[in-house]
């Protein structure tokens, strides 16, 4: 299944576990529990790690087939999901700039789609 | 005057988790991809860039640091040029220019 899906589509999804792996660091980072020195070690911690992990993994499967310069643009997308969380979940203030900012990430994400068709 | 070592820090942390990004392109083509010495290169260049971007941002603003991120995809544009032979073409260009200014609009 993993394989059928197009490269792209692949990244894509890596982004949604790198976005929830930073995510989870945050909330992880000053969360009660186990501490190695100044490093945190609670299941929020180890849940980004292993989100890191799979991210690199499709992102891997993903490179088999498809060209380095289309697909990794596509991770900027992550600091659009990050920015989605922290300005709507977490009520993080944001201004109209930043707004445009996230839009020309994306846009800049779907051309790059353009990019892989013209070789 | 911005920090200059944090910008410095964080234009290499760029230039490595490009050249990371390369190796793992070459990881992904080699047998036994996870078990490659170029994933194993491409990992470690990464994280050493990774750890460079927090030293970076723990001297400097992130709305001055971050910006610097963009960098890493215009060097992996060119790598992938040089060294993957992949065509630039105008749309891939387009979507570079359009991710880094977007990148610094979003953190400021």
């Amino acid at each position: 299944m993993v394989l059928a899906m197009k490269n792209e589509a692949l990244v894509v999804i890596a982004t949604l576990f790198t976005a929830a792996a930073q995510l989870s660091f945050k909330l992880g980072a000053n969360a009660q529990g186990v501490y190695i020195g100044p490093f945190p070690v609670n299941i929020t911690v180890i849940a980004g790690f292993l989100a890191y992990g799979i991210a690199a993994m499709l992102f891997l499967f993903a490179l088999r087939g498809g060209q380095l310069s289309v697909l990794y643009p596509i991770w900027s997308l992550s600091f659009v999901w990050v920015f989605l969380v922290s300005s709507l979940l977490l009520k993080e203030t944001v201004t109209p700039l930043n707004w445009a900012g996230i839009l020309l990430i994306m846009a800049g994400v779907s051309l790059v789609g353009r990019g892989a068709k013209n070789g | 005057m911005a920090d200059m070592v944090a910008l410095s820090l964080a234009i290499a942390s760029t230039i490595m988790a490009a050249t990371g990004m390369l190796f793992f392109k070459k990881a992904a083509g080699a047998k036994k991809t996870f078990f490659s010495r170029e994933f194993f290169i491409g990992g470690f260049l990464f994280v050493l860039g990774t750890i460079l971007m927090i030293l970076a941002l723990k001297r400097e603003e992130l709305s001055l640091v971050f910006p610097i991120t963009s960098l890493t995809y215009i060097w992996v544009m060119i790598f992938s040029k040089i060294h993957l032979n992949e065509k630039i073409n105008k749309w891939k260009i387009l979507s570079v220019v359009f991710i880094a200014i977007g990148i610094i609009l979003a953190v400021q």
